[in-house]
């Protein structure tokens, strides 16, 4: 049985999550956001199913649960994402995405399905971004872990939080094969 | 129809369909879509033939991303205790997210891959979960069965009207 508990990865917290320092326009950042979708395939471009399920460091989320919970946040971004440029200041309701592992069987998902629901969910949220005026970046909505915050903001956590998590992924597959660190 | 009304349209459960029917007709709306719309042009989708009424595209792409947020909520429910749920304005979606620009085969591979993704989740569900509740701001306590059964209703309000379309563009084809 997966204990979500006790494999939890490093926190996320709200600051690392909107971690800006105003240097990259709104262009920049649906870029950073689109190529999400292609570091997430090349991260686990290669690795065996029982490689995906392996939990090699102590601790801590296989490979493939670290996939499903990427999975399942991208589809709350994009619906605060969306909430935000349809409606006026809307209530953003926080998830606690570290107690989905368990009662979602993530050992139990396929990595073909998520990799595929992440690009078409990121490829819809592109387009609709790329559409956005200029002023529709300073929309707001009130987030119950955050506060106010902007359209912008709600883009920053999906980048950093995608960026955050392959670094994990990587970390596994170096301690699945260590000859990968070389 | 009054917003309440719309709800309890959407959501109120009659106990006639199991879990295992649930999810069939859930998961056949994939296929039910996909026929309503194959074969229209691009010009077609993009048509506005019944006065006052959205294209085929902007239907649809209502309809995927209506499913973001169905799907959310099923997965909020099984996996929290008692999640609040936020009503949406869909209504305002389709203006300010600029429905028209939608690709029409973006938008029915995205509700495809949704649907696939619940129908997964929900089938590994014991028979307790079906009855998790969850808190919707509009409609009050709702369990995990209603959350499913309104998109499969959703869907199945929606196809008529894009069947209407499809009949008005078609007749007027050349």
């Amino acid at each position: 049985m997966i204990d979500s508990a006790t494999r939890m990865p490093q926190p996320f917290g709200v600051a690392d999550a909107q971690r800006d320092d105003g240097s990259q326009s709104a262009a920049d950042l649906i870029l950073a956001y689109e190529k999400g979708i292609a570091d997430l395939r090349a991260a686990v471009s290669g690795m065996t199913e029982d490689e995906l399920r392996r939990r090699p460091v102590p601790g801590k989320w296989s490979t493939l649960e670290v996939i499903c919970h990427v999975s399942d946040c991208e589809q709350f971004f994009a619906d605060r994402m969306k909430r935000t440029l349809a409606m006026d200041r809307p209530l953003l309701v926080g998830a606690e995405g570290f107690h989905y592992p368990e009662p979602l069987q993530y050992h139990q998902r396929d990595l073909a399905e998520e990799l595929e629901l992440v690009r078409l969910t990121r490829q819809q949220m592109t387009r609709v971004l790329r559409l956005v005026p200029p002023e529709a970046w300073n929309r707001t909505a009130v987030h119950t872990k955050s506060g106010l915050v902007t359209l912008r903001q709600l883009l920053l956590p999906a980048i950093h939080h995608l960026a955050h998590h392959l670094h994990f992924v990587h970390e596994k597959r170096v301690a699945l094969s260590p000859n990968l660190s070389m | 129809m009054q917003m309440s009304e719309y709800l309890a349209m959407m959501q109120g459960d009659d106990g006639k369909l199991d879990a295992v029917e649930l999810i069939a007709a859930y998961e056949q709306g994939i296929q039910e879509l996909r026929t309503t719309v194959a074969g229209m042009t691009a010009e077609q989708v993009l048509a506005r033939p019944v006065p006052g009424k959205w294209s085929t595209v902007e239907c649809v792409g209502h309809l995927a991303d209506t499913e973001i947020f169905f799907t959310d909520r099923i997965v909020r429910t099984i996996a929290m205790d008692h999640p609040l749920l936020m009503s949406a304005d869909e209504t305002l979606y389709i203006k300010r997210l600029d429905y028209q620009s939608f690709d029409l085969e973006e938008q029915l591979a995205l509700f495809t891959a949704l649907r696939h993704h619940a129908v997964r989740i929900l089938r590994m569900q014991s028979c307790e979960a079906w009855t998790r509740t969850a808190v919707h701001s509009g409609a009050g306590l709702l369990t995990l069965r209603q959350l499913v059964l309104q998109p499969v209703r959703h869907l199945r309000h929606h196809l008529p009207f894009i069947a209407e379309k499809r009949a008005a563009v078609e007749a007027h084809r050349p």
